[in-house]
């Protein structure tokens, strides 16, 4: 279904400088600081996964990335060149939190897929076979070339959320940055999704997911950032999966209870507060509360 | 009297040429733009400026000077005026355009109230006089109909980029802030375009309406423009036919025949249209089951 990772890959970063480089930085809304005197190198190569609260600044750290929101102090670099330049720009692809788009504006997934090529064609250029080649390719890619002429909104979640990542690798970057992307989201497309993003990975590019399903970051990410209002660690899951560091974490709300009865000894229940903070309350749908130790 | 004398003996006196040409250029102009209008829920908006261009018109037909120029030049100082409210969230967009577009409105009032008989003027400018139209009105129509057709179709891929998802259209450099204000700024030319048709008030309903019909038609964009603007069209053209032989207010008639067309299209639309859910009540709802909203509790990371 997946077919051969044949990425277009347009722009070439800066060999030496890592895909994010982020010096002393701070960032809010309104004066209000999310993100307080953060500093995180991820290289090229491997899936990062963000985790945190809600409110923890998940989303803040991806958009700064991503350059949608101005750091207050401190410097962003993507490869190399500061976030917000064309150079940058065109080294991300970029999967949105689904709840984010106008559903009511009628766009084919064909359409929505070629939106990844604005950035690149600029100004007063319309798309050419070259990106239409790109287009059908990235659906491909996701298995979805079969519903080029559909309307984007008569999809299933999970069909949506194949056809933003098409358009993410259609934006020909090599950091790909995804925002939550299974909310709402089915077994085979999760599979599809996890596939595609370690063939990024072998490639040479850097996917960065915030997601709060641990189960998930546990198994398939390479390094993880814990995040509560500061990077609080930043690790292999093995290492940032820690009952100390999920603690610190979600706010030492974190009840750690040794799962009875199985005779595993090795593996405990870690119950996440939910997303009003409530020690103990159900976790977040999606999070699996199994988590390895 | 048989159809063909109906639609073409009115078209043997030259005002009437004149102002189907005038309605057939509003008509196409807002039905295009409209499309935006309609799927951007900015139809408040559009009413808003349409008020607030009023104030123009009448400081023109004081001043002597054609009332395209008092009508643009207020035209875009309140686009730039809503686009720079909406940019501020601490202002609620939706009080502060009320407030500003009632404002303007009164101010127009005020300023014609004081020429004397001033009323059959108010009710021209309020209510359209297209059986008024010069050939120069008709010009002006077209050129400004032709900027507007052209700047949509240049900035084609943008407008529909902000439209459908902003937060990707920021993350790719793309100035949105001004991309809005521009189709604001089309959208006000749009409406001094139909200003003579149809009027101040009822201008809304020429950005709005037909785009609206063309909504339950179709699903594509492209399709959604065409039709829209073929509603607007031939809408215009069947009000002010009905109005010569009615001997009624054309602005009124037509702005009433679109929505009788509205009104047809909620019935027999093939997609969306309530005969054809009654019928085929399966089809009528596309979505597949898991692309329905998220349950309540979902936790949507609030912006953060």
């Amino acid at each position: 279904m997946i077919a051969a990772p044949s990425l277009t890959i347009q722009t070439k970063p800066n060999e030496a400088a890592p895909a994010v480089r982020i010096l002393g930085m701070t960032v809010g809304y309104d004066k209000t600081p999310v993100l307080q005197d953060t500093n995180l190198e991820i290289g090229w190569g491997q899936i990062v996964g963000v985790i945190g609260p809600n409110g923890a600044g998940k989303s803040t750290l991806i958009k700064t990335i991503l350059g949608t929101l101005r750091a207050g102090t401190g410097s962003i670099d993507i490869g190399g060149f500061p976030t917000g330049s064309r150079e940058a720009r065109n080294m991300i692809g970029y999967v949105p939190q689904r709840e984010v788009v106008n559903w009511d504006f009628p766009v084919t997934v064909a359409d929505v897929v070629m939106m990844g090529r604005t950035g690149r064609l600029g100004w007063l250029r319309f798309p050419g076979s070259v990106d239409r080649k790109i287009v059908s390719d990235s659906l491909a890619q996701v298995g979805m070339s079969n519903f080029a002429g559909r309307q984007i909104s008569e999809l299933s979640g999970g069909q949506q959320q194949r056809v933003f990542l098409a358009r993410a690798l259609a934006q020909g970057g090599r950091l790909l940055l995804l925002d939550e992307p299974l909310n709402g989201v089915d077994a085979n497309t999760q599979e599809t999704i996890c596939a595609l993003l370690h063939d990024l990975r072998d490639g040479g590019g850097t996917v960065i997911i915030a997601t709060h399903d641990l189960e998930l970051a546990a198994s398939w990410c390479d390094k993880l950032v814990m995040v509560n209002h500061a990077v609080v660690a930043y690790g292999p899951p093995a290492e940032a999966l820690r009952p100390e560091v999920l603690r610190e974490t979600y706010g030492g709300q974190v009840l750690v209870v040794p799962s009875l009865g199985d005779g595993r000894e090795n593996e405990s229940r870690t119950v996440v507060p939910d997303a009003h903070g409530h020690p103990g309350g159900q976790p977040p749908p999606g999070t699996h509360t199994k988590v390895l130790r | 009297m048989d159809i063909v004398h109906w639609l073409a003996d009115p078209f043997q006196y030259s005002f009437m040429q004149r102002a189907v040409l005038e309605v057939l250029l509003m008509g196409l102009t807002c039905g295009i733009i409209g499309t935006y209008v309609v799927l951007r829920g900015m139809a408040f908006i559009g009413d808003a400026l349409s008020h607030a261009i009023f104030p123009g018109v009448v400081i023109a037909f004081l001043l002597h000077i054609s009332f395209f120029v008092g009508a643009l030049l207020f035209g875009l100082i309140t686009a730039v005026t809503i686009g720079t409210l909406s940019r501020n969230r601490r202002v609620s967009e939706d009080t502060a355009i009320g407030v500003l577009f009632a404002g303007m409105f009164a101010l127009g009032i005020v300023l014609i109230s004081g020429v004397r008989g001033y009323t059959a003027d108010l009710a021209s400018f309020l209510f359209g006089d297209v059986l008024g139209v010069s050939n120069e009105d008709i010009l002006a129509s077209a050129v400004i109909g032709l900027l507007v057709l052209t700047a949509l179709i240049l900035f084609h891929k943008e407008l529909v980029l902000v439209a459908f998802d902003e937060e990707m259209a920021d993350a790719i450099g793309l100035p949105v802030w001004l991309i809005n204000l521009g189709l604001l700024m089309l959208i006000a030319l749009t409406i001094v375009v139909s200003l003579r048709a149809v009027g101040n008030i009822l201008v809304v309903a020429m950005l709005v309406t037909p785009s609206a019909a063309a909504r339950l038609w179709t699903d594509r964009l492209k399709v959604m423009m065409l039709l829209s603007a073929l509603f607007g069209g031939l809408g215009g053209i069947l009000g002010l036919l009905i109005s010569y032989h009615t001997d009624r207010a054309a602005g009124g008639m037509i702005v009433l025949t679109v929505t009788a067309w509205f009104g047809v299209s909620l019935l027999v639309a093939p997609r969306h249209g309530a005969l054809s859910r009654l019928l085929h009540p399966a089809s009528a709802s596309p979505r597949a089951p898991d692309a329905a909203p998220l349950p309540a509790g979902q936790p949507i990371d609030g912006g953060q």
